[in-house]
């Protein structure tokens, strides 16, 4: 039987029972919702001993389903005030499988200011260490000194300086397999500043000498489906842009449609996106023994991370991703993907949203603090940021408290999470995710982009919105989306996939309500935390101002965001 | 809002127009057509007549003269290897939408391989097929210029349609004389479909003004020839009307894009066997109604097109309303059966609604409507 693991931070406890019944079938987001929703009240101050940090895996950790290994990390945010599930990969949901670990609960605050950090041993024992002596270590050295200490094989989930200092964009970041940088982010919400407030500072799992064994309806006809999935997965990978250069090739298409974010926002094309785009980034690979197709966690095929470097050939970053470089890039008008990176480094050590941070720059040049593409003047703030300074303070509490300290007018949050990589106006029905989805601008919540007739219309984008934010609460309960997406064509299988573990019902309509009911589960919490519709509302300039590269406005109506999660 | 203008085919139009068709034919280089039309029109001697005008041009005809309706896939797929074994150059379909369609759906398969299902839904990259001459027989489908074909999909039991470039006519013969012989009970079916086009239209999302101009005069038209035609089907008036009627409304909705009623439609139509025309019309007053809460200029235009009176201050509702009654007394003033009188039981129909919110063009409707709302827009039909 699966296994809960409640860590008390008060009585500075670790109890290990067995999974409540009413959550043996429910893994990632759906499990998050669902626990959250029980035992988490909605109005809570999220950084205060109400509030409980969630890690959790999915519904097919342990199995052989490729991807299943996603590390789900719910809260309450402390950014948006709402419900939170951010979800990585890296190798920490294998091992927590592998100790038989389905989810892990901190709660309360501790009395005092000690730090500690929880292990997990080989042998299955949980306990709290002391981290007193880590403090302020940010999670690239954190890493190195841990493998230091514990010399089995593990994985780590870390805060940095930003969760400590509970920064609202600080992330929690998970180690890569293979590699073990701390790459991994669970970045989104500032769940890193709830394990900050519990004074956490990581959770060391090491691999166990027994593992823990699956149980299974029926294990034969499981294994069968999941063979017969995974070759789909395997086969559709092989020309998957993600598999072949990473998420960095996005860019080669956003930044031709107009969709790509340049200058916060503005609307505008980026002369000059192909110098961050896929050809850049694999001859710069080439050039200095960077690597693509890697895998985050084991057993993935679709292998969309890659390891970076400098121009000296010296590791740089790992996990580059496309949000990160757009964000970062065009929308600051840089154009040079080593300084990306090293910003990109800068915030998995720190512990903090690439997202977020980005967008904190970018309103940093909307306000004229800085120019716009200096990249020096950037660095420095990023350096403030590190340094915890008064402003480098402000940065870390993300785009939204920047953007009001400096006046800003244009300020792209929803829910006060900054929007991702790609424009609402010219992929509505993204628009439409942005503005509905219980997590705040999110697009791992339902990218539309080349799913609608046109992405500039308004045709079929409610509809398309719809479907891919049932589909993708579901994915986060199971798998990787990038995988999920590889499958789009046999979902049906992961009905019978649930089946064959926990018996019952296959097919869609075993996994769609799943989806459906997390969604509303999330807008239930959210409405009891005090939202309300005008939350469910982009930021004005949307609506008001052309994008430039298209002339499109977002012109989605009230009532087709009011009634898109009407089942 | 940015719009875009679609898909215009090259048309012929007028009172014998369809002699003409093996000179235009020739004109286009065809040596060898693939005639499509269904032993119906060859009982009339319409299809004869149109052959024997090809082949006075010169032209070599091949005949496929075995179109159902509501083309199956299957039987798409066999003409269409008839069409590639004959190595033909040209297609010249003859009849209402089954036949148009027929023909559309072997010209994906010329060069690309069957089945057909695997093309359903917007297609940009198929490899051309031949050119495509369309001769309507009724007035309502307006598949003639139109960019998709609609093919029943025998194995999954419902209805799918290929929306692709490759759907386009190369020429379309719009003949009202060949309308003349069409019996009432036709003539009102076919004629409430290019009513829906033109309202489904009217409030699509990809709505335009050249569309909406087009679906406005297309509903004009209806109202006032529809009722003539399907009372005296030898006026040639009423069916030179009705014939361009029906063509303005297939233009607007290939711009523009119809949604629930169609959904409808289709949903009630595999499920129950009944003709497209009737089955898009039999909640259409209904699928209106329920635009008018965000489409309520849209609605207004409908009602005005109809002849029915609007207060100026009426609210979305009111106007939902009025809208709903002027379409349901024109429905029934050319003779068109509710459900019930269809013979359909309420419990079969009430049955249907999550088939017609998993239908492909359900991603179209104004805004997102229930299954649950969905069988009350059914149940208010039902019987009115």
């Amino acid at each position: 039987m699966w296994l809960k693991l409640v860590i008390d931070m008060k009585t500075l406890t670790v109890n290990k029972e067995p999974l409540d019944a009413e959550y043996q079938e429910l893994g990632g987001k759906s499990l998050v919702a669902a626990y959250l929703m029980k035992n988490v009240p909605p109005q809570c101050d999220p950084l205060s001993d109400q509030n409980q940090l969630l890690l959790c895996t999915t519904v097919f950790a342990g199995t052989k389903l490729t991807t299943g290994h996603r590390l789900s990390v719910g809260a309450k945010s402390p950014l948006t005030g709402g419900i939170k599930e951010s979800n990585a990969g890296g190798y920490a949901a294998a091992l927590l499988a592998e100790q038989g670990i389905k989810l892990v609960v901190v709660k309360n605050l501790p009395v005092n200011d000690d730090l500690w950090l929880l292990h997990i041993d080989e042998k299955g024992n949980a306990s709290l260490k002391d981290a007193k002596m880590y403090e302020g270590v940010n999670n690239y050295e954190f890493v190195e000194k841990v493998r230091e200490r514990f010399v089995n094989k593990l994985a780590t989930i870390s805060i940095g300086s930003a969760g400590e200092r509970l920064y609202k964009s600080a992330s929690l970041q998970v180690s890569e397999f293979g590699s073990g940088h701390p790459s991994r982010a669970a970045a989104r919400g500032g769940l890193g500043a709830v394990m900050g407030s519990k004074r956490l500072k990581a959770v060391v799992i090491e691999k166990p000498l027994d593992p823990f064994k699956v149980p299974y309806a029926d294990e034969d006809k499981f294994n069968e489906i999941c063979q017969k999935f995974n070759k789909v997965v395997a086969q559709n990978a092989k020309d998957d842009a993600f598999h072949n250069i990473g998420t960095i090739s996005t860019i080669d298409v956003t930044g031709a449609n107009g969709v790509l974010p340049v200058d916060n926002f503005s609307g505008k094309l980026f002369p000059k996106y192909t110098e961050v785009g896929s050809n850049k980034f694999m001859s710069n690979l080439a050039a200095r023994g960077g690597r693509n197709k890697i895998s985050c966690q084991p057993g993935c095929v679709v292998q969309c991370s890659n390891s970076y470097n400098d121009k000296d050939g010296k590791y740089l970053t790992s996990g580059f991703e496309y949000e990160t470089i757009a964000l970062f890039g065009p929308n600051c008008h840089i154009d040079d993907l080593d300084v990306i990176a090293k910003m990109d480094r800068i915030c998995d050590d720190l512990g903090v949203d690439t997202i977020e941070i980005a967008n904190a720059l970018a309103m940093c040049m909307e306000g004229g603090r800085i120019q716009w593409g200096d990249v020096d003047a950037a660095l420095a703030l990023l350096q403030d940021m590190i340094e915890g300074t008064e402003f480098g303070n402000l940065i870390g509490n993300g785009c939204e408290a920047v953007g009001k300290s400096l006046g800003c007018k244009r300020i792209p949050v929803v829910k006060h999470q900054s929007i991702p990589g790609y424009d609402p106006r010219n992929t509505k029905g993204t628009g439409i995710t942005y503005s509905t989805s219980p997590m705040g601008a999110d697009h791992t919540a339902g990218l539309t982009m080349g799913r609608a007739f046109d992405d500039c219309g308004r045709a079929a984008q409610a509809y398309a919105s719809n479907k891919l934010q049932v589909a993708m609460s579901f994915a986060d309960s199971m798998m990787c989306i990038f995988a999920f997406a590889n499958a789009v064509t046999h979902l049906p299988l992961l009905g019978d996939l649930m089946a064959a573990q926990y018996g019952g019902q296959g097919g869609m309509a075993r996994i769609a309500p799943m989806g459906i009911k997390a969604l509303l589960t999330e807008r239930a919490f959210n409405k009891m935390a005090g939202m309300t519709v005008k939350d469910d509302r982009l930021p004005d300039f949307f609506y008001n101002e052309r994008s430039v590269a298209t002339g499109s406005k977002f012109d989605i109506i009230d009532l087709e965001l009011d009634v898109l999660f009407d089942f | 809002m940015i719009t875009s203008y679609e898909v215009f085919v090259p048309s012929v139009m007028g009172s014998g127009a369809s002699l003409r068709t093996g000179i235009k034919v020739r004109a286009l280089g065809c040596k060898k057509v693939l005639v499509v039309y269904d032993k119906g029109l060859k009982a009339v001697g319409i299809a004869d007549t149109i052959v024997e005008n090809l082949e006075n041009a010169g032209i070599k005809t091949v005949c496929f003269d075995g179109v159902l309706p509501d083309p199956p896939d299957t039987m798409v797929e066999e003409a269409a290897e008839m069409a590639r074994n004959e190595t033909i150059d040209g297609i010249v379909a003859i009849g209402g939408g089954s036949a148009i369609d027929t023909a559309k759906g072997i010209n994906v398969l010329i060069n690309n391989t069957p089945p057909i299902m695997k093309y359903f839904g917007v297609q940009k990259n198929l490899k051309p097929g031949v050119p495509m001459i369309f001769i309507p027989t009724t007035s309502g489908t307006g598949s003639e210029v139109t960019n998709m074909c609609v093919i029943s999909c025998t194995s999954r039991g419902n209805k799918d349609s290929v929306v692709s470039p490759i759907c386009v006519g190369t020429l379309a013969i719009l003949d009202p004389d060949l309308t003349l012989g069409l019996p009432p009970a036709m003539t009102s079916a076919t004629g409430v479909d290019a009513l829906a086009h033109a309202v489904e239209s009217l409030t699509g999302a990809h709505s335009n003004p050249l569309s909406d101009a087009l679906a406005r005069d297309s509903i004009r038209l209806i109202a006032r020839w529809l009722p003539v035609a399907y009372r005296d089907g030898s006026n040639l008036e009423a069916r030179e009307h009705m014939i361009l009627a029906s063509m303005f409304a297939g233009m607007a909705f290939t711009n523009a894009l119809v949604h629930l009623g169609h959904s409808i439609g289709h949903t009630l139509g595999a499920q129950f066997h009944i003709p497209h025309g009737i089955a898009c019309a039999v909640t259409l007053p209904e699928v209106i109604e329920y635009a008018a809460k965000t489409e309520s200029k849209k609605v207004r235009m409908i009602c005005e097109c109809l002849g029915a009176d609007v207060p100026e201050d009426a609210t979305p509702e009111e106007i939902g309303a009025i809208a709903r009654t002027a379409l349901r007394s024109f429905i029934k003033s050319i003779g068109i059966s509710n459900l019930k009188d269809l013979g359909i039981p309420l419990e079969a129909v009430l049955k249907v609604p999550p088939l017609i919110t998993a239908d492909t063009g359900f991603a179209l409707v104004p805004y997102r409507i229930t299954a649950a709302k969905v069988a009350e827009l059914l149940k208010s039909a039902y019987d009115a």
